[in-house]
């Protein structure tokens, strides 16, 4: 394995693979701080530049920018409060408010580290975890599926900032979101009041480019006097803390990481999935969770290794069995095709050389987006100097621009600019953001799960032992954070009470 | 840093987690109960392998919605105007220690919201509206120029100059990026002048 190893690395660092590596890199952190622009995308737009390539330079081209996008993604989270990448939506949660402390610079340092840590994490377990995988991932049918998708909803508490009644009633609002669309079954076409551009149904990126960004962007125009943005001097030592606190942290490190790559490698669940579990679990964890949404360096970690790790471990099923574990790797499965390779046992055989290629361009691909990260991270934490108001035509286009790149067509802006009101008026009012948007990323894994179960086993599914323990898991969480959540608002009310009272 | 923090502020940070109930709130969860509804009656006349799983999520909704209403009606009944609405912390206040625990981003964007005057929604609701409306029927590229000049200018407050080579920057980035580098369609507007 070693000596295949070092074969794989001499490989990559061939000229040609090298250089396309690069120019992957480029590609991918130009299309990381561009919101709404997805690696998958870009890897679509980039497969016909491979045609004719060997395959390690293409893929050197085609994961190196993947990888660099997933990184730099985190950037614009933590700057403009408008993910660049859907699976960096989670870094807007406490990345920006740090921004806003005036913190910029250490919240891009710690995504850097983490994300740097988790890249490395998810490529160790795609090497540990390729000979093993196949019994495990074959025996993981629908039913496991549907109830992984049920504990992911157990972590809505978590991420409701105490108010966990509306964080389920947004959830829920989030599966109703989920289910506009055509029916996958039979076709009928769901909650699309006779519009065709809603046949696709409402992806993530307008809702998570309006919820958040857009929302916050209203904030910046309406503040006449940049109340809102407290910019503070971008401290130059501030990186370096980042990088501390990410150490300092290993343990959380290595846990999202884990758990983002551990969601990776089941097909279908998706990364925008593992970011929401991974931060829950952050946050559950955490001895400050009260900080959490409200500037957590904990909660920039968890999300910045997330980011990453995912990738390894998604990379898992899709070379062993051809099965991709996200939207991305199955762009990148239809790359495996055009270059004449063939997705399974083979990949292990005879092209491992070029499986294990692919270890060493996402180890390089991150440590070379380390090094563009920290040279270009001082010149970024600059631009949060800016009167907010100047941002504004900025930022509008990127919104727009965000929300179009998903269907190429103005009824996503149309869709973004909906989830404008219902983000402010969310705030207004503190109804929390998350969960809908967990809501409707578990939706569409949920219904498919459940479907693919029903029509396989009938009813009888739900006995199965390992959906009961799964579901069981899930419902004590569920169950423990809904009595915690009771008890402390009723000694709340008392305390306010009696608070009112003695005055 | 929680050390520094005084009783009021910790009182705040409590209320924060408290059942306060606005009229807002009620109104919120109305029309959610009232979505979840229709949504449930139209999905009760789809065939049955279309239908359960919209019926389940739209069930769960009404429940939950109906459940938060209960609520609402009890702590009112029970604590009234004893339960009072979170203090608006002041957002004009730039001294304040970003470590302090009692800085509350969600509180303070709510409070945010909640200050802003008639006068300054209309306006930055025209630009809003103005920048979409221009974007669908004029396009990208020109909506990129005329907008970025007029709000820098007239609502940033920015000299002509900057006004200027900002907007011929941000346009040509965009162009080369966009048009150039990665060959993606942006709008072109009803009138076609990005196309």
């Amino acid at each position: 394995m070693l000596e295949q190893l070092g074969g794989a690395l001499q490989q990559v660092v061939a000229p040609e693979s090298l250089l396309m590596l690069l120019l992957g890199v480029a590609i991918g952190f130009v299309v990381g701080i561009l919101p709404g622009l997805g690696g998958a995308v870009t890897i679509a737009l980039l497969i016909p530049v491979t045609f004719g390539m060997d395959p390690v330079p293409a893929f050197a081209l085609l994961l190196g920018m993947y990888v660099v996008a997933a990184i730099a993604g985190d950037f614009t989270s933590v700057l403009f409060g408008i993910p660049g990448e859907p699976s960096a939506a989670a870094m807007v949660f406490d990345g920006f408010p740090l921004n806003k402390k005036g913190q910029a610079g250490r919240a891009l340092g710690a995504a850097l580290a983490s994300s740097a840590i988790g890249a490395l994490f998810g490529v160790a377990v795609l090497t540990a975890l390729i000979p093993v995988m196949r019994p495990l991932v074959l025996n993981i049918g629908p039913p496991e599926l549907f109830a992984a998708g049920v504990l992911g909803l157990a972590f809505i508490a978590s991420l409701s900032g105490g108010n966990v009644f509306k964080g389920a009633i947004m959830a829920t609002f989030g599966l109703l979101l989920a289910l506009v669309g055509l029916d996958p079954n039979t076709g009928v076409p769901r909650y699309t009041f006779g519009s065709l551009e809603l046949w696709e149904g409402i992806g993530i990126v307008p809702v998570v480019v309006g919820l958040l960004g857009g929302a916050e962007l209203l904030q910046i125009m309406l503040d006449k006097d940049n109340r809102t943005r407290h910019l503070g001097k971008p401290e130059l030592g501030g990186i370096r803390t980042g990088v501390l606190d990410t150490l300092r942290h290993w343990f959380l490190v290595l846990r999202a990481s884990a758990i983002a790559a551990g969601i990776g490698i089941v097909p279908g669940l998706g990364g925008s999935m593992a970011q929401f579990i991974a931060y829950g679990h952050a946050k559950q964890t955490s001895k400050t969770p009260e900080q959490f949404g409200r500037g957590s360096i904990e909660g920039v970690i968890a999300a910045g290794a997330t980011s990453t790790a995912k990738d390894g471990g998604a990379l898992v099923p899709t070379i062993a069995f051809g099965v991709p574990g996200s939207a991305s790797m199955a762009v990148l499965l239809g790359a495996f095709v055009i270059l004449g390779l063939d997705p399974g046992p083979a990949m292990l055989t005879s092209d491992l050389d070029i499986t294990l290629s692919m270890v060493w361009i996402i180890v390089l691909a991150t440590f070379a987006a380390v090094a563009l990260g920290y040279v270009m991270l001082r010149p970024l934490t600059h631009l949060t100097r800016v009167t907010g108001r100047v941002l504004v035509p900025f930022l509008l286009l990127l919104l727009s621009l965000g929300a179009y790149s998903q269907s190429n067509s103005f009824a996503t802006v149309v869709v973004m600019l909906v989830f404008v009101v219902i983000g402010v008026i969310a705030i207004r009012w503190n109804w929390p953001r998350v969960p809908l948007l967990l809501g409707l990323v578990l939706g569409e894994v949920l219904e498919r799960y459940f479907s693919l179960s029903r029509s396989i086993y009938g009813w009888s599914w739900l006995a199965k032992p390992s959906v009961i323990v799964i579901i069981g898991i899930a419902a004590v969480l569920i169950g423990a954070q809904i009595l915690r959540a009771v008890r402390k608002s009723r000694s709340t009310v008392e305390t306010n009470v009696e608070v009112r009272a003695g005055a | 840093m929680t050390d520094r923090t005084t009783p009021e502020d910790d009182l705040r940070r409590d209320q924060t987690d408290a059942p306060i109930i606005e009229k807002g709130d009620i109104v919120i969860a109305c029309v959610l109960v009232v979505a979840f509804a229709a949504a449930f009656v139209t999905a009760w006349q789809w065939e049955a392998i279309a239908s359960y799983f919209p019926l389940m999520a739209t069930g769960l909704g009404i429940v939950l919605c109906s459940i938060f209403l209960a609520r609402c009606v009890v702590v009112l009944r029970k604590h009234g105007a004893s339960v009072p609405p979170n203090p608006a912390p002041d957002v004009t206040q730039d001294s304040r220690d970003p470590d302090d625990a009692s800085f509350d981003q969600a509180d303070s964007d709510r409070a945010f919201f909640a200050s802003v005057g008639v006068t300054d929604w209309a306006i930055s609701l025209a630009y809003f509206v103005a920048f979409f409306v221009s974007l669908y029927v004029l396009g990208l590229y020109p909506t990129s120029i005329i907008f970025t000049v007029v709000y820098l200018r007239f609502q940033a407050r920015t000299s002509w100059t900057l006004s200027v080579i900002y907007t011929a920057v941000l346009t040509a980035a965009l162009y080369a990026l966009f048009e150039i580098a990665l060959k993606l369609p942006v709008p072109s507007g009803l009138i076609g002048l990005s196309s």
